[in-house]
């Protein structure tokens, strides 16, 4: 039986990659990305401040890096660790809220001022929690940052709340 | 994380697709292969990016594809054993004149395709063809007998 007919072969070489200096940096940057993406740099990330104030606890969780276009809950926790009931309300500054867009509210916000969407959530009942539910979608590049304040009973505690919106 | 895993995942999948259809889907393509080559980007750009549609995530996804393109060409020049995976081999479809049916049904070219070729460089006759080669790219390589010949090089060894 024939072998099959093969055509001339290319000749062997010494196998090994060289690399010239600046396609080693193209290299190198172009790895960059999957790298930082790999170690979560360039994705969306949740920060959280806790904090109590008199009888309230307060919790805020907040994406402090997203991706445009992207969404992700800011969130104010409070529950009343005290014996009394205690009335509480939350304001959010407005321009922090104004770098993203199709924002909605839960509950409903009992106002919009030039300067701040508030919440008002009532007399808190001790041992319960009360809390604000707000979906952001980046909407402007960069850093964002704000306050969202707690008023219960005269005392106002602050949050600094601070984004970094990712192109 | 996800995009990179979606990514690589997707880039062997397609790779070993291309592999497993053959390499005539590379070459001049009919209609049906073209379609084919046109849907599978529309197919598979949900799954890499989902809903994100931010620049850092297409920056992430198209960088991932080059690294991948980079790491596999360098595979392929570290090793013959790799080369011929990734790339496959060269077929053999036609010596001196005579069809090899073997390779023929297994690349799924017709002789008609072959003479076509063979036309095109300018011959008329299968015996007139010393080798038409299925490259690793999906062409078909004619080298005449009469070319060979002239050419002094009736050895099919390698000349180094």
């Amino acid at each position: 039986m024939n072998p099959e007919p093969r055509p001339p072969q290319p000749p062997e070489i010494e196998r090994h990659v060289i690399l010239p200096p600046r396609r080693i940096i193209g290299v190198g940057l172009l790895l960059l990305f999957p790298i930082l993406a790999a170690a979560g740099i360039l994705g969306n990330h949740e920060a959280s401040v806790r904090r109590s104030s008199g009888s309230l606890q307060v919790e805020v969780d907040y994406p402090d890096r997203l991706r445009y276009f992207t969404e992700q809950p800011l969130d104010v926790t409070i529950r009343n660790t005290g014996s009394e009931p205690k009335k509480a309300t939350v304001r959010i500054d407005r321009d922090y809220l104004l770098a993203f867009t199709d924002e909605s509210y839960v509950p409903d916000p009992e106002r919009i001022t030039q300067t701040s969407v508030e919440f008002n959530l009532g007399s808190i009942p001790p041992g319960e929690t009360r809390r604000v539910q707000i979906e952001l979608t980046a909407q402007r590049y960069g850093p964002q940052s704000g306050r969202v304040r707690i008023e219960s009973d005269g005392i106002q505690e602050e949050f600094g709340v601070r984004t970094f919106v990712l192109p | 994380m996800e995009t990179v895993v979606r990514v690589l995942v997707v880039y062997l999948f397609i790779l070993a697709g291309l592999r497993v259809i053959g390499k005539r889907e590379f070459s001049q393509l009919s209609p049906f292969e073209l379609v084919t080559l046109l849907l599978i980007p529309e197919i598979v750009s949900q799954a890499l990016t989902r809903e994100d549609y931010s620049m850092t995530n297409a920056l992430v996804g198209v960088s991932t594809l080059f690294c991948l393109v980079f790491a596999t060409s360098v595979i392929a020049q570290r090793s013959t054993k790799m080369e011929k995976v990734i790339d496959g081999t060269p077929s053999v479809l036609v010596h001196h004149g005579r069809f090899i049916e073997k390779a023929l049904n297994q690349e799924r070219v017709t002789p008609g395709e072959v003479m076509e070729q063979a036309r095109m460089a300018g011959i008329e006759r299968p015996d007139q063809i010393r080798w038409a080669i299925l490259e690793t790219d999906g062409r078909i390589s004619i080298v005449p007998e009469d070319q060979s010949d002239s050419g002094g090089n009736q050895q099919d060894e390698p000349a180094l």
